[in-house]
């Protein structure tokens, strides 16, 4: 996450409440090249409006063991800041279970993307290029991933969106279903108004590159192993004078399951 | 038993403010004020849980 970030001119801070030691020996192991600011005692994360003072109840309701290190603990969340400092966007989870990939956020956040974190795969027509990626190439569970598709169709031709009159076929990426995956809505640039001299019908295209975010989490318990993220990508592509077939292109992506930092998964994964 | 429900747009500054002045010690125990190292530059501050458990 960090050298994309550095790449892209985004400084990146990280606040926690643990002590300069902590964070040292972390750093080192890890070898985390960004901030980790210590807010020890966690005056900063109050001053903030931060702190979580129900954590002892919602760790009840997820069956956490009571602890005195569960004080003082800030929702776990993410400000995105302009250059001049100014929050341009915010994220707070409800739990810690479910966390941003650093590059997901930053596409989302900053419309900077970093291909290839994940495994990339490509579908080459003469008239339409897919390409997709995710953010990573592992998952922990309640991580929130993100899928990107991208589709570079060639000058003069155009995809469809939506609304679209009958007979055509617009833009949708399908995930085949899988036990605990949850998905979210797909984000895409607004297609624009299109039309052709000669027909009544009025059609919302998009034309050269566009990208598509789809933001997604494996909620089964730790340990449900490896998953392959199979997305079907359907579009039909026209120019003003030909139109083509409709398309479906079946992309594979394999994700691999990983433990929390500092946790390991439970035995039977070691086996998968 | 389902947590009771909670506003988390409501948690701390508001989208269109100004990111508060933070300064606090880094890893190697360095002061770091947040926004004279972010020197201009777009910024990501996310807070987290302890990196030891």
């Amino acid at each position: 996450m960090s050298p994309a970030l550095t790449a892209n001119g985004v400084a990146l801070f990280a606040i926690s409440y643990d002590t300069v030691a902590i964070l040292s020996a972390f750093a080192e192991t890890h070898g985390i090249g960004y901030s980790l600011l210590s807010d020890e005692g966690s005056l900063v994360m109050r001053r903030l409006g931060l702190i979580n003072e129900r954590v002892q109840e919602d760790h009840a309701v997820y069956g956490i063991a009571s602890s005195s290190r569960h004080v003082n603990l800030p929702y776990p969340g993410v400000f995105v800041l302009d250059e001049t400092g100014r929050i341009i966007h915010k994220r707070f989870h409800e739990s810690y279970r479910e966390r941003d990939t650093g590059a997901g956020l930053i596409a989302e956040t900053l419309g900077i993307f970093v291909g290839g974190c994940g495994g990339e795969v490509a579908a080459d027509g003469d008239t339409v290029r897919v390409r997709a990626w995710l953010d990573s190439p592992t998952y922990c569970a309640f991580q929130r991933l993100h899928l990107t598709v991208e589709l570079a169709v060639a000058p003069g031709s155009h995809i469809y969106g939506e609304p679209i009159p009958p007979g055509y076929v617009p833009l949708s990426v399908d995930v085949a279903p899988i036990d605990g995956l949850e998905l979210r809505p797909m984000h895409w640039p607004s297609p624009h108004p299109f039309s052709v001299d000669g027909l009544a019908e009025k059609f919302w295209v998009h034309e050269g590159t566009i990208r598509g975010v789809l933001p997604f989490a494996f909620t089964a318990p730790p340990g449900a192993g490896d998953q392959v993220l199979q997305a079907t990508v359907r579009y039909q592509a026209c120019s003003t004078s030909t139109c083509l077939p409709p398309e479906g292109v079946r992309l594979e992506m394999s994700v691999k399951e990983t433990a929390l930092v500092g946790r390991s998964l439970p035995a039977k994964a070691s086996t998968v | 038993m389902p947590l009771p429900s909670r506003d988390f747009g409501a948690i701390g500054p508001n989208e269109g403010e100004h990111f508060p002045d933070v300064v606090l010690p880094d890893q190697a125990g360095h002061a770091v004020n947040l926004h004279e190292a972010r020197t201009g530059r777009k910024a990501i501050v996310v807070f987290h849980r302890s990196a030891e458990w």
